[in-house]
């Protein structure tokens, strides 16, 4: 790990042309999250529902895109040969790409649940759901750092794309799941956030596994000795 | 003392279906070194292992005093490498990958890479989907180039040109190879590229090193008889090689009265040796690199 961080000044490039990369496509995206957030804003249940389903739409294509095309492109593209070619090992690069990853999805991310919380507590729309929305966007980012994992450790655009489909999957149930919990949804209707023993415990569990993943993710790429 | 511009020694690698052992391979400093082997015969892998992007099961791997892959990334900062897998961004333009380059490389010649581009007859504006295969490999060259590497790696360049293309990227490349005195790794299945550019030939083969020589000596270790078998000598009617009574001969093959010699230790002596086993030489031919590859490879199977 100390030598990575020797290597600082080439990791900050590597994030800086992720970013240059994919800041268009990422404007564009931010720009349709102010509008969902909008739809959610006019605080109607079919308004905010339908804005709800959207946001999480969002929130998956923006990290499914970050990982394709970031990680398993490079790969496919023939451009990993190209980056491999300057002054950086292969534990330089994954740090890079889990750094740029990480923050080109963390801030919209943060900022789209941000804004999401904003609208709730700004209209009257029920602050009962903050609860239920932060545990379904944590599952969501815990979710895109399982696959993002799986794009860092194999570039397999089938493996990443399993990874994907599952974790997608999962979320539908997790909602289910989360909706019956009468922890949860007893305080939907609540006029302030309920963050209950329950709730609470979820919310570490999600925190706690996205750190793990991410932590295994960095081992698991600092013992490769072969790369190409 | 010699001073390399890469040294492998004793190089161990396995996988399951290929290994490389004990390898040793150097380059003097100024030197062009031309890797030659068909597919999977070990060039990338040894390439790799000189990037150090593959770590060997045995031995020591020394670039420009950088020891691998531990210190690669010092060593990466003089080193250019190139290869036919190599792409660039698609969706960014040539002079984007410039401005990357010129952010990692403090070393990178602006006014050099400003020639390249009028050299190869490029645009810097242009994004690289626009660009045909010739121009990304062109674009690839003139990235690494302008870094002014002390050694350059090019690993199958030429893969993919058509003759005509291939033919400027080569024209090109010894035009700046004579400008610089940097050392070069060249691969290539494509002899005829390694013959107009190398100093230095390498032979690998099922991850064997058959050879490796200076060119013009190893070029000229190499020829080709045709022979006129006496009376005397045994007339079997047969295209298939036959024994070899002759020290030093790689191959003959018999038709008729008629017999090819190939030897890779070429002298007056050895036409003696031919004289002596009763075949009166008609002919001797120099041999091409393709074809010195081809009978190495078969001698060697």
């Amino acid at each position: 790990m100390m030598h990575t961080f020797s290597n600082s000044q080439m990791i900050k490039l590597l994030i800086l042309k992720d970013w240059q990369l994919v800041k268009k496509s990422l404007a564009a995206y931010l720009a349709g999250g102010v509008l969902i957030i909008g739809l959610m804003g006019m605080a109607t249940p079919l308004l905010f529902n339908t804005g709800a389903i959207l946001m999480i739409t969002l929130m998956i294509v923006i990290g499914a895109r970050s990982a394709i095309e970031l990680v398993v492109n490079e790969k496919k593209d023939q451009t990993l040969t190209f980056m491999m070619s300057l002054p950086v090992t292969a534990q330089d690069y994954a740090w890079a790409k889990l750094g740029a990853n990480l923050v080109l999805y963390l801030v919209p991310w943060l900022l789209l649940v941000a804004g999401m919380l904003l609208v709730i507590v700004s209209s009257p729309v029920y602050n009962g759901v903050i609860p239920l929305v932060v545990l379904v966007s944590v599952f969501i980012l815990l979710s895109y750092c399982c696959y993002l994992a799986t794009a860092l450790l194999t570039y397999s655009e089938g493996y990443t794309t399993a990874v994907m489909i599952v974790t997608n999957l999962l979320l539908n149930g997790f909602i289910i799941w989360l909706l019956r919990m009468p922890a949860i949804h007893l305080t939907l209707e609540a006029p302030t956030a309920s963050w209950n023993s329950t709730s609470l415990l979820l919310l570490a569990a999600g925190v706690g596994l996205t750190v793990l993943v991410l932590l295994t993710t960095a081992v698991l790429q600092n013992r490769k000795t072969s790369f190409l | 003392m010699q001073q390399f511009a890469f040294e492998m020694r004793d190089i161990s690698i396995r996988y399951p279906h290929f290994a490389m052992e004990n390898i040793s391979l150097s380059l003097p400093k100024g030197q062009v070194m031309g890797l030659v082997g068909v597919n999977g015969a070990g060039k990338s892998t040894t390439i790799r292992m000189l990037m150090g992007l593959v770590k060997p099961d045995a031995g020591q791997i020394n670039v420009l005093g950088y020891q691998l892959p531990a210190q690669q990334v010092q060593a990466k900062y003089d080193i250019g490498f190139a290869s036919d897998d190599m792409r660039l961004y698609k969706s960014q333009t040539l002079q984007w990958h410039m401005d990357f380059i010129r952010s990692v490389y403090p070393q990178f010649d602006q006014a050099y890479a400003k020639e390249l581009l009028k050299r190869f007859e490029l645009i810097g504006e242009q994004k690289i989907k626009g660009l045909s295969h010739g121009q990304r490999v062109k674009a690839c060259l003139l990235l690494v180039l302008a870094r002014r590497p002390k050694l350059l790696v090019l690993d199958e360049p030429t893969t993919g040109l058509d003759p005509v293309a291939r033919d400027e990227v080569i024209s090109e490349l010894a035009e700046i190879l004579r400008d610089d005195e940097r050392s070069v790794l060249f691969s290539s299945h494509n002899t005829h590229d390694i013959e107009k550019l190398s100093d230095q030939i390498a032979f690998l083969d099922r991850g064997k090193l058959l050879a490796l020589q200076d060119k013009e000596t190893y070029l000229s270790s190499w020829s080709r008889f045709r022979c006129q078998l006496a009376a005397n000598a045994s007339s079997g009617n047969t295209s298939a090689d036959a024994a070899m009574p002759v020290p030093g001969a790689v191959s003959i093959k018999r038709h008729g009265q008629l017999a090819e010699v190939i030897t890779d230790q070429n002298s007056a002596g050895f036409a003696a040796q031919l004289a002596l086993a009763g075949f009166q030489v008609l002919e001797q031919h120099r041999m091409s690199l393709e074809e010195i590859f081809v009978a190495n490879v078969k001698r060697s199977r």
